[in-house]
């Protein structure tokens, strides 16, 4: 069962995934390149009923962001990991596909400043309004640029 | 008709949490609804990576006041998992069962809150009775009411006696019976009736589209239950159904929480007749190797998922949580377009809403350079000052 699965997405996906990987407990994690996420999610979307997305994952990893889109596939839990460049943390929006996304996607932008192209609405979600330019920060460099309190 | 912006909320006397609707009414119908959310945003995300293991399971579970335990569980779950540890079976099913009598705390609480939003307290009176006795079991088992302190990395922290095992089992007798009146009201009264069918209608389509979650999903008539498609904890060996209902309406959703109290009640007693003997935790190292886990639990409120990256200290490298009010809050600004302006309360409450979970990712305490501190005098004097500016004044 366990290897039908995987061998199944390694199958339909093949030219379009980097690596396919399993854990014990049942988490299938799928590695794309940036430009072909869309053709991923619309594959899955169409051929193996992935109609939810759970939410979006970002890590801030040093060199490069990270992405995980996290999706119920059939019996198991997929994650698609997406690698963005620091000097170019743009993605396209999924919510063409998956309109469920939508809120996911302005998180990502207001805690990470990931730029997601096409996307329909991007305004701040948790941050305030007045937060300004006061940066992203759940990037690891974030420094507070507010004043420090004085004790 | 000309169409008039409302706002509504962050401070709504409809409204228990703070949230704010922009709801565009021509007359008294809904045209369009946005939400704007992050009130209550605490930078919990952030303070993840700062502090351990240890002190991120108590964190986690203050994400949120009702399903604290679902919060606990998946993280304690994930780092289980980067470390590789095997839980003995009665650690398991005590954790189940807390999980499950936090399911039927938070339904009471929501028969209760729905009763009250389409204007019949006498039901909110009786269920949230009901609920202090589920409180009285938490406090029995944990020493706890609300933030239970009973999960552990590797197991949970408390035993159970056979006195307490009497004691749960006799509680969910009453429950059961208590249940079964309430379903009765539910499918009768007119009060009721009148009030929620055919109010937020989500239909199949739109609720997959919209990627609902929980009893909102189930209510638009989806089979999935993250406990039966994905069972975690001692789920795979405890008998239960997932409840759904065709009806698509808040009375839908009403149907299937009050149904499902039944199915927990029925867990729970499995659980305390076959309660596995043996140890209630495995010791686990403080550090935590490199590595990456998902966890998801059906929390009351629905699909609940923690990520969790580790770097092999003692500290998480990322914790990412999406708790399940976030997923369904989407499906209300949709389902609001249509209703009336009275039944944005209901729609709202429908989903069991819990801002506290939706925006916990992180920084916004009060903005340092603005703030001061004022003593009561001078608030006094500052808020007389600023009517007196108001043009209606």
């Amino acid at each position: 069962m366990a290897d039908d699965y995987v061998s199944n997405l390694t199958a339909r996906f093949q030219g379009i995934a980097k690596a396919i990987t399993e854990d014990k407990q049942a988490k299938v994690y799928m590695e794309v390149p940036r430009e072909s996420l869309l053709k991923a999610v619309e594959i899955l979307k169409n051929e193996f009923d992935g109609y939810h997305i759970s939410t979006i994952t970002v890590l801030d990893s040093g060199e490069r962001f990270e992405l995980l889109y996290h999706m119920p596939i059939g019996p198991r839990l997929l994650s698609l990991r997406v690698f963005l460049p620091k000097g170019d943390p743009t993605v396209d929006t999924l919510t063409g596909i998956l309109p469920g996304a939508i809120l996911y996607e302005r998180e990502l932008h207001d805690i990470m400043g990931i730029q997601v192209k096409n996307h329909p609405d991007m305004r701040r979600l948790l941050l305030p309004d007045s937060w300004g330019d006061k940066g992203y920060p759940l990037r690891k460099d974030w420094a507070d640029p507010r004043k420090k309190e004085v004790k | 008709m000309a169409k008039v912006t409302i706002p509504i909320g962050p401070q709504h006397p409809a409204l228990k949490e703070p949230e704010r609707f922009m709801v565009t009414v021509e007359g008294e119908t809904i045209v369009d609804a946005d939400v704007r959310i992050g009130h209550t945003h605490r930078g919990l995300e952030k303070l993840f990576e700062q502090r351990t293991y240890l002190q991120n399971i108590h964190i986690t579970e203050r994400i949120c006041g009702i399903c604290s335990f679902t919060h606990s569980t998946n993280f304690c779950q994930a780092t289980e998992y980067i470390l590789g540890a095997e839980l003995p079976r009665r650690g398991l099913y005590l954790r189940t069962l807390m999980n499950e009598l936090e399911r039927l705390h938070s339904h009471l609480l929501w028969l209760g809150v729905a009763g009250h939003e389409m204007g019949f307290d006498t039901l909110l009176m009786w269920s949230w009775d009901d609920r202090e006795r589920v409180l009285d079991l938490f406090e029995d088992l944990t020493g706890n009411r609300v933030t239970h302190a009973y999960n552990t990395i590797g197991g949970v922290r408390r035993d159970i006696t056979d006195a307490q095992v009497q004691r749960v089992l006799h509680t969910m007798d009453i429950l059961e019976e208590r249940t079964k009146a309430y379903i009765q009201v539910g499918l009768n009264e007119q009060t009721i009736l009148k009030r929620t069918q055919g109010v937020g209608i989500l239909t199949t389509a739109d609720a997959k589209r919209l990627c609902a979650v929980g009893p909102r999903l189930r209510a638009s008539n989806v089979k999935y239950d993250v406990r039966k498609n994905h069972p975690y904890a001692a789920y795979g060996e405890l008998p239960f159904d997932v409840i759904t209902s065709d009806t698509l309406d808040v009375h839908g959703q009403l149907v299937v929480r009050a149904l499902e109290i039944l199915e927990t009640v029925k867990m729970c007693r499995y659980m305390m007749q076959n309660l596995p003997p043996g140890e209630i935790r495995v010791k686990v190292p403080r550090k935590v190797p490199p590595g990456e886990a998902i966890s998801r639990t059906e929390a009351p409120r629905g699909e609940d998922i923690h990520y969790l990256r580790s770097n092999g200290t003692d500290k998480p490298e990322r914790l990412k949580v999406r708790a399940p009010t976030l997923a369904n809050i989407l499906n209300v600004a949709h389902t609001l377009k249509g209703a009336n302006i009275a039944d944005i309360p209901l729609i709202v409450a429908g989903i069991d809403p819990c801002m506290g979970c939706m925006d916990r990712v992180l920084i916004l305490d009060r903005d340092k350079e603005t703030a001061s501190v004022m003593t009561k005098e001078q608030l006094r004097e500052y808020s007389i000052a600023w009517y007196e500016k108001e043009a209606h004044r």
